[in-house]
């Protein structure tokens, strides 16, 4: 047995000091506030955030603790004491993970680096399919950087979050474990290599579309064509994975890489069907609710969907299991987030119980189409992959067919005297109020289109298993106690419970609002005081940081 | 053993709605078009069967339900009690259940219908023991086919008496609810035996052995067997 694991979780952390990024974002934001929540023994959170539309990182920072729901439970325990909880706790520095050492200013460096334990890298983009540039500066570029932080830090620790999806195409069972410059499919490949060339590749696109717009459209293609060629299936795969192989040759810092598969609504904590942002689950769910009945989807095919307090757990025991560790460096552990291995939901599971759920929405509804109609339509799973369809295109071409007629349609040209003066004003009036509704179908069935092509490798394609097996493990070292609240906690989800009770209606409160184009009201501010602190300069001599790469004047931002 | 019990049919004596209703709604509400309409044709055929051959009626009836997942199963038999049987209890007929638990009897709810339907039922009145049909599964899908031993309109009094043994109560001392012909079986097995609003042949067996009869008013909308 380990003697350090004899350690407790608790005091593992107790008086650590973490810098974490991407706070902003969903995850990030349940795992920060889960963990002041229930290990208020931690020392220091340091969280990097950049300004952004004139707002500060500490404003911002402030805002998302003052007004998200996700802080409720933080609000709620300590209540007008939450300023002075925080301050003790919890201090913000300005940055930007795209650039070299995070973007922190040198003298903040310098009064950082020698009191951070681990870097805790959350931040990057999380589209399917970004800008090339993009997603090499924020999930490659990104991690490389908090690496080089890592590395020079106090406890040269990092916790990088990756996704399960860096497996890349196939149907197999994914075990905790990382090739160093194998590509999904097999092929042998240099990362430094790739990078200049999907970089070169951008250059050329954009050398040669002088449009901004289709540019990037080209962009996106090619870095497209560029990953499938590895073995990805989009360029957020495709990034995320590089960025894995990248960490995988640094020898100076002792590297925890954690994948949380597809993150979901909440089950507890910051409280039941919490979510933020359109996830993954989001639109196929809208997508049922509406009157699309045939969705290309293969039944027995693997959904692994994670609650996204489940990966918050799995997270801290990556941290602690990093802070445990001593002179390690490399590659040291790798945390799947899943639940396609403990505790399988399938894709035909989730239509099924999605079905019922917004059977029983429209059930109660007073709109008697949803009463009688939708509430009776089940949604069934297509013979056909999204990539073969001929009816979704037929149908949003017709749509957008009709609409262009409607929209030329000219009484004074189109009918004849008689008519045009008896009812030439209203038709036109109609077929403008028509053409108006064609032309916002035919958008959403393009977007419909686009979104199942886009889910096509993942609900269609492969039918991957991702063992948990170092998650699992970490959890039986666990106490009882601890165990209750810190221990991974897949195998006791009840999928129909949790689909019905916790994600739908969360979904329904905090996702599909947004794809209706709607806002999601946070909550009323609840001003905190003393304010968020913030990194100050240490005042030992400045230094000027450059990454090894930087150095070799390849990397300029 | 001197605990004592209330037994009490869902059908018929509590709720007006027979099982089969259960059954219909459930094949109405399958995904896809086909077989809803299997399961729907399948119980139109199957209703005028049932006074020739009941127990293969309830064979075909539940059999209706085949692949059906039990997610399905569940939720919507969950739904069907909660929006449609529990509506249909009669207000005499909860009465008596409330009288029978301030007594301390032991509450039992027997149902032909199958768990999800009577669970919901007996949870939302506070019942002990709910005693009803499972359907079997198999791959998380309905087989359409009862887990033997079968709730049929006739309680087997072997069951009964094996009932009272596991929950320690005294038939002898128990009362039971019932209102159809084939409760008078179950009626006949305890001491304090009562027909509410009794179907002919349960009329004619209540005035034969002076068993006391309940007249309950009919709920609106609820209908009969």
């Amino acid at each position: 047995m380990n003697a350090s694991r004899l350690e407790g979780l608790r005091e593992t952390l107790a008086g650590k000091q973490i810098l974490v990024t991407g706070v902003t974002g969903f995850v990030a934001k349940v795992w920060v506030a889960m963990l002041l929540d229930t290990v208020p023994e931690i020392g220091r959170i340091v969280l990097l955030a950049r300004g952004k539309r004139g707002r500060g990182a500490a404003a911002r920072i402030q805002d998302v603790v003052e007004r998200s729901p996700c802080f409720r439970p933080l609000r709620a325990r300590h209540g007008a004491d939450l300023g002075a909880f925080l301050q003790a706790r919890v201090e913000v520095v300005d940055g930007d993970l795209r650039h070299a050492m995070l973007g922190i200013a040198p003298a903040l460096l310098d009064s950082l680096l020698p009191r951070l334990d681990a870097v805790v890298h959350v931040g990057g983009l999380t589209d399917f399919s970004p800008d090339p540039r993009d997603g090499i500066a924020a999930n490659i570029r990104g991690a490389r950087h908090a690496a080089d932080v890592a590395a020079r830090s106090h406890g040269r620790r990092l916790v990088h979050i990756s996704t399960c999806f860096v497996a890349g195409r196939g149907s197999r069972e994914v075990g905790d474990t990382l090739e160093p410059g194998i590509a999904p499919n097999g092929t042998r490949f240099d990362p430094d290599g790739e990078l200049v060339a999907v970089e070169s590749l951008c250059d050329a696109v954009d050398a040669r579309i002088p449009d901004a717009a289709d540019a990037r459209r080209e962009r996106i293609a090619a870095g497209t064509r560029r990953a499938e060629a590895l073995g990805w299936p989009n360029l957020y795969t495709y990034t995320k994975g590089l960025a894995e192989h990248f960490l995988a040759r640094r020898t100076d810092v002792s590297v925890h890489i954690v994948r949380p598969a597809i993150v979901e609504c909440a089950r507890t904590f910051p409280f039941e069907g919490w979510n933020e942002g359109i996830n993954t689950s989001g639109p196929l769910v809208w997508l049922i609710g509406t009157m699309m009945r045939r969705l290309p989807l293969k039944a027995s095919h693997r959904f692994d969907v994670v609650p996204v307090d489940s990966v918050a757990r799995g997270m801290t025991l990556a941290l602690a299991e990093s802070l445990r560790s001593h002179g390690a460096h490399g590659v040291c552990g790798i945390w799947q987030l899943s639940s396609s291995a403990q505790n399988p939901l399938t894709l035909g599971r989730a239509l099924d119980l999605s079905a019922l759920g917004w059977r029983r929405k429209y059930g109660a509804s007073d709109t008697a189409f949803e009463r009688l109609v939708l509430a009776h339509l089940d949604t069934i799973t297509h013979a056909r992959a999204a990539s073969d369809d001929v009816v979704l295109p037929a149908l949003r071409k017709t749509t957008r067919s009709l609409r262009d007629a409607l929209v030329a349609f000219d009484p004074e040209a189109h009918l004849p005297g008689a008519l045009r003066e008896r009812f030439g004003a209203t038709l036109a009036k109609k077929a403008q109020r028509a053409a108006k509704s064609l032309g916002t179908t035919s958008r959403t069935l393009g977007q419909v289109e686009s979104m199942l092509l886009a889910y096509q490798p993942f609900v269609w394609d492969d039918d991957v298993v991702f063992r948990a097996d170092t998650v699992r493990d970490a959890t039986t070292w666990l106490t009882e106690g601890e165990r209750a609240t810190f221990g991974w906690d897949i195998d006791t989800v009840d999928w129909r419970h949790y689909w019905l009770e916790v994600q739908m209606p969360g979904l329904e409160r905090w996702s599909l609002p947004l794809l209706r184009g709607e806002r999601v009201e946070e909550d009323p501010r609840v001003p905190i005081t003393p304010p968020l602190r913030t990194t100050e300069a240490a005042p030992a001599p400045r230094r000027h940081w450059t990454t090894t790469a930087e150095a070799a004047g390849d990397e300029a931002e | 053993m001197d605990r004592t019990a209330a037994l009490f049919r869902l059908e018929h004596a509590l709720s007006p709605l027979p099982a089969w209703r259960g059954a219909l709604f459930l094949a109405g509400s399958a995904p896809g078009m086909r077989q809803r309409l299997r399961g729907l044709a399948g119980l139109a055929l199957s209703r005028p069967m049932v006074g020739l051959d009941p127990t293969a009626t309830r064979d075909l009836t539940w059999a209706m339900l085949k692949d059906l997942s039990e997610d399905r199963v569940e939720v919507l038999g969950r739904d069907w009690a909660v929006d449609h049987v529990l509506p249909t209890l009669r207000p005499e007929a909860r009465r008596l259940v409330d009288d029978c638990r301030s007594q301390g009897r032991v509450l039992v709810l027997l149902s032909e219908s199958i768990t999800p339907i009577a669970a919901a039922v007996g949870a939302a009145l506070g019942f002990d023991v709910v005693v009803s049909n499972t359907l079997t599964l198999r791959d998380g899908a309905a087989t359409g086919a009862l887990e033997p031993p079968v709730v049929g309109p006739e309680i087997d009094p072997r069951r009964l008496r094996a009932l009272a043994a596991a929950h320690g109560f005294d038939l002898a001392r128990s009362c039971a609810y019932g209102g159809a012909g084939a409760d008078g079986l179950l009626l006949s097995s305890v001491g304090l035996p009562c027909a509410v609003d009794p179907d002919r042949a349960l009329a004619r067996v209540a005035r034969d052995l002076d068993w006391p009869v309940l007249h309950t008013s009919p709920v609106d909308g609820a209908s009969n067997r």
